[in-house]
């Protein structure tokens, strides 16, 4: 089973952010609540926590990239 | 007209946010998603911050103005108030206790040990370049990656704004010196152990028991270093 790691809701008035630093690697283990991928806004940088534990088995999104709320960034198996 | 309030969505009790010195109704951005389930979210921009122009300078007569625009409901409003939104929401509680319910306080304003960084204070309307303004900005956070280069950008590109730097000089000056109000009753004080913006008295913090949150590897923003806690915390609040 996978759980995805989505870009979480921002407000009403943000939609979009960029994916600044991914802090796990592909195969690394992670658990429930740790820190795994920081994202920006047009202001206010968002750490984004681990959904589940496990490994993180794919990422999505590279560092660079613009993403829109509830966009997968990878995938934690 | 100053300050402005900004309705951000949701069904429920009326929560109010009103942010710290140089941020805006977005310095909420991890904070009001999870209230929004829960709460009708507002945010108020005090005078001179993101949409508002400048108006009154000091803690108290933001108050006044900001309770003359509280939204209209019939339940009593929370507050949630953040550094000199904190000082602001404690002013409120006390002009308007009919209609301030409960009262949360991050890192509020006139509540720390007394070594508040004046430099930041008066730092802050005078930046100029990127590089100055991250470098002052990363005083906020004991990771610095949550302060980025999008945020340094997004602070110059609002002092250019007419009459910012001017209100916000005098801004800085009434934080620096004025009588803080007292404490609501009840209220929630959250506040992060290596703050050295506005640093807390651990002590008293430690004596207020449940009614306080002391995070450790947190700065100034404690809604945004720790935001999962901190709103795991509020929603706790906001519904007993």
């Amino acid at each position: 089973m996978t759980t995805p790691i989505l870009v979480p809701q921002l407000g009403n008035e943000i939609t979009e952010a960029e994916v600044t630093e991914w802090v796990a690697a592909e195969g690394d283990a992670v658990k429930n609540g740790d820190l795994i991928v920081v994202i920006t806004t047009t202001k206010m940088a968002i750490e984004i926590e681990a959904p589940a534990d496990g490994t993180l088995k794919t990422i999505a999104v590279p560092e660079g990239d613009i993403v829109e709320v509830g966009v997968t960034l990878g995938e934690i198996a | 007209m100053a300050p402005v309030m900004h309705h951000i969505g949701g069904e429920g009790p009326a929560v109010v946010l009103i942010h710290g010195f140089g941020a805006d109704r977005l310095g909420w951005v991890a904070t009001s998603p999870a209230l929004l389930d829960t709460c009708s979210v507002w945010a108020a921009e005090l005078p001179a911050h993101g949409t508002a122009e400048p108006g009154p300078t000091t803690p108290i007569d933001i108050a006044h103005a900001l309770t003359e625009m509280l939204p209209d409901t019939d339940g009593p409003i929370a507050l949630i108030g953040h550094s000199l939104g904190g000082a602001v929401a404690a002013h409120m509680a006390a002009l308007k206790p009919t209609r301030i319910g409960k009262v949360a306080l991050i890192a509020p304003a006139g509540f720390g040990d007394g070594e508040v960084a004046a430099d930041f204070l008066r730092g802050f309307p005078k930046l100029q370049s990127e590089e100055e303004a991250l470098t002052l900005l990363r005083q906020l956070v004991v990771r610095e990656r949550l302060i980025m280069p999008q945020m340094a950008q997004y602070v110059l590109k609002h002092l250019e704004k007419p009459g910012r730097r001017e209100a916000l000089a005098q801004i800085a000056e009434a934080a620096l010196n004025f009588a803080p109000p007292a404490l609501p009753d009840s209220a929630l004080i959250i506040w992060g152990e290596d703050d050295t913006i506005n640093p807390p008295d651990k002590a008293w913090l430690r004596s207020l028991g449940d009614q306080a949150m002391l995070l450790p590897d947190t700065g100034h923003l404690p809604h945004v270093e720790a935001a999962t806690k901190v709103n795991r915390k509020l929603d706790a609040y906001l519904q007993a």
